[in-house]
């Protein structure tokens, strides 16, 4: 389903030299794949995902997402992403909408459904994470784990072909964590792409299909839960899950 | 809305209060040198100015701008005198004012005439030859004996030709600058611009087939409108002195300057208190005449230039607040240089500048010029609020949009403009009242807007209070709606 090729991205630093921050990623994700990417912090995982859907350009490569290549200047980046919807760590819902507008508005501003059908349809969403009684409520008056939930309905109102999670429970209280973690498992299970962005190792190791390590820049090793998480091959894959041991 | 009603009960109590106050014996002085250790008003740049700077301490002069509020400042207890010219007083409205004449000084006399470029020799050719041939057939003996007659105080009596009849196209199109209030030489009557000098050029219109066009200046302005050629002719009882000759041609001399000294009449308090004031100037200031005609005029002005303004000026908000935010560096320093242009010169002066240097000699008329001033200054706050409203929206707000898959101009229209609005709309109302409050400074630039009515009025009526009254509670009026509207516009879009 996407395919990436060679991707690298720099950062210009105000110095004028070049920051590297993601280094000749090859990686196929093929339908009904479910990705977790782990990783030490400011291992480029975020922007990973962020050059997925060209929110943060890319500076080479290829990424080939429905026969378009998202870093080709002439793409439509717009219908790109109406296919490829994405969760955000700090939930960004449109405070100025309620929960229902929220959901609905991807639906009638951009596949041009009518009202009613987009209403109801949004409706079933929110009842789908278990928020249908919070439809007329602004965004403000949720918390944390609610609003990431209605920000999945938003992205799952588009009728996408695949997610990208970026750390979806990282800004949230423990006690929220579950009920969010609960919703994506469910998508997992009806057999959504997805790709994710995660510190929950145990969420992690249960729910994808395959797990990309990510560090300095490029994906270190990969393989399935069970290679990454009980036999890594390489020396910092298996430094990142001992420490990880270790903290529990 | 009960903030609202104490606040107004205390600005009466206050004004009926300064009413009730008032001291000071009567002061009759018998020669000039009498005047000497007391307070003389006088209408700036006349030859009274300069007769009041010799016979009296320079801090006892007060030199009042528009055409004869020397009389209203000396009816309102003000000064203890006033020296105007003669033949200021031959009107109704003068006398029904409590003034009197002290004595006449005759020991000073300027000749006064209408003044022209001096390039413009043969304009001033032509008039003298009109000047002449209405003297040699005696119309000028029959103009004066209207205009200048001590016994003919009936204004409206005075006036032959009206306005309509006088076309504003010819064969050349004069522009006659005037302050309209200094009778009987130029002068407003039934909301008309007339007077002896008006009337002369009037005639000498017709006869030549050319236009004549009545622009307002008020009478320090009128050199200065005169030389940037926005006028052709200054027709306002303008006296002869060797520094004007030096600058401007003047027509054969119509008439001499005799000076008056004024004081208030026995029982005149300087002060008639508030309730006295409203009655008896609703009346004058309003009714009479069909003065009010003048402020509805004025209103709609006011309308025109503040709504023009706040259109172009958000236009511009809007295309500097992008430059601003651009990625382009130049673009960025060319808005911020414009914007700290803006923003550190006061808009009077950049409302001269336009008018009289930059847009000059392009033939705007002086309400385009004036909503071009006030759209430019205004557009410079708008940018800054556009781009700080716009930033203060978090930037997750703009890739949530992206990322459903709008474009970038649908997720600035459907998600950060909106948000925006929330923070902008506050600032812009305050922006808006003071837009509103700030354009009652074109008067400056011969616009006769609501400020300038009621200065046109007070002139005409000499009755300070009720002009300036209604004017200030019709602008209190227009800021409190807006204010309101606003409120409410706010009040929608953050439920």
């Amino acid at each position: 389903m996407i395919t990436i090729k060679n991707l690298s991205k720099t950062y210009k630093m105000p110095d004028g030299s070049q920051l590297e921050v993601l280094k000749n990623i090859d990686c196929h994700i093929a339908k009904g794949d479910v990705i977790s990417i782990i990783g030490p912090s400011g291992t480029g995982k975020s922007t990973f995902l962020r050059c997925l859907n060209g929110i943060d350009p890319a500076t080479s490569g290829e990424i080939i997402f429905g026969g378009m290549n998202i870093l080709d200047k002439n793409t439509k980046l717009n219908k790109v992403r109406q296919k490829m919807g994405m969760v955000f760590q700090s939930f960004n819902l449109f405070d100025h909408m309620t929960v229902l507008e929220n959901v609905s508005f991807g639906p009638i501003r951009i596949l041009g459904m009518n009202k009613t059908e987009a209403d109801e349809k949004s409706r079933e969403l929110l009842r789908m994470v278990g928020l249908e009684d919070k439809a007329d409520v602004m965004p403000r008056n949720l918390s944390g784990g609610q609003k990431q939930r209605v920000a999945i309905a938003r992205s799952l109102s588009m009728n996408p072909d695949c997610i990208l999670f970026d750390e979806p429970t990282s800004a949230l209280d423990p006690t929220m964590v579950g009920e969010v973690l609960h919703v994506i498992r469910q998508l997992a299970q009806q057999g959504m792409t997805m790709l994710i962005v995660t510190h929950e190792m145990i969420f992690a190791r249960d729910v994808s299909t395959r797990v990309l390590f990510m560090c300095e820049g490029g994906i270190y090793e990969e393989g399935t839960p069970e290679q990454i998480f009980s036999n890594p091959q390489k020396t910092a894959t298996r430094n990142f899950i001992g420490s990880i041991r270790q903290s529990r | 809305m009960k903030r609202i009603n104490i606040i107004i009960l205390l600005l009466l109590s206050f004004l009926l209060l300064a009413g009730c106050m008032k001291k000071e014996e009567r002061f009759v002085p018998q020669t000039m040198a009498d005047l000497r250790g007391h307070t003389v008003a006088v209408n700036s740049g006349t030859t009274q100015e300069k007769i009041a700077r010799m016979v009296t301490e320079k801090e006892n002069v007060q030199c009042l701008p528009g055409g004869l509020d020397a009389l209203v400042a000396l009816d309102a207890g003000q000064s203890d005198v006033a020296l105007i010219e003669r033949a200021n007083m031959f009107s109704d409205d003068f006398h029904r004012l409590a003034l009197e004449e002290a004595f006449t000084d005759s020991t000073t006399q300027e000749p006064l005439a209408t003044a022209m470029r001096r390039d413009d020799v043969a304009l001033l050719q032509e008039f003298t030859n009109f000047f002449d041939s209405l003297d040699v057939t005696g119309g000028l003996e029959e103009i004066k004996s209207r205009w200048l007659n001590p016994n003919l105080t009936d204004n409206q009596k005075k006036v032959v030709i009206r306005q309509k009849d006088v076309p504003t196209r010819g064969k050349r199109v004069l522009h006659i600058g005037s302050d309209y209030s200094y009778p009987p030489y130029t002068i407003t009557v039934n909301n008309e611009k007339t007077g002896y000098e008006i009337e002369l050029w009037q005639r000498f219109c017709m006869t030549h087939g050319y236009g004549l066009v009545c622009d307002v200046y008020s009478f320090d302005a009128l050199l200065p409108a005169l030389m940037s050629k926005r006028i052709d002719i200054i027709a306002a009882g303008m006296s002869i002195t060797p520094d004007r000759e030096a600058k401007v041609s003047f027509a054969p001399a119509d008439d001499y300057s005799v000076t008056s000294v004024l004081i208030r009449k026995e029982g005149n308090k300087g002060n008639r208190g508030f309730f006295e004031s409203v009655k008896d100037g609703f009346d004058r200031s309003l009714v009479q005449q069909d003065r009010w005609e003048m402020i509805v005029d004025g209103f709609w002005v006011t309308m025109w230039i503040f709504f023009g303004s706040l259109v172009l000026g958000v236009l511009l908000g809007a295309i500097l607040s992008y430059m601003q935010m651009s990625r382009h560096r130049t673009l960025v320093l060319m808005a911020n240089a414009y914007i700290s242009l803006m923003r550190n010169i006061p808009i009077l002066v950049l409302l001269l500048v336009m008018y009289y240097i930059i847009l000059a000699g392009t033939g705007l008329s002086a309400m385009m010029v004036a909503i071009i001033a006030s759209a430019m200054n205004f557009g410079a706050y708008i940018a800054v609020m556009f781009t700080t409203g716009i930033k203060a929206v978090d930037n997750g707000q703009k890739e949530a949009g992206l990322a459903l898959g709008l474009t970038p101009f649908q997720t600035f229209i459907y998600i950060i403009a909106p948000q925006a609005a929330r923070h902008i709309i506050p600032v812009f109302q305050g922006e808006a009242i003071s837009l509103l409050k700030g354009t009652s400074i074109v008067g400056y630039i011969s616009i006769v807007d609501l400020t300038k009515a009621s200065d046109l009025i007070r002139n005409a009526s000499f009755e300070a209070f009720f002009p300036l009254i209604f004017t200030a509670v019709i602008y209190f009026c227009l800021c409190w709606l807006l204010g309101k509207s606003l409120d409410i516009l706010l009040k929608k879009i953050s439920k």
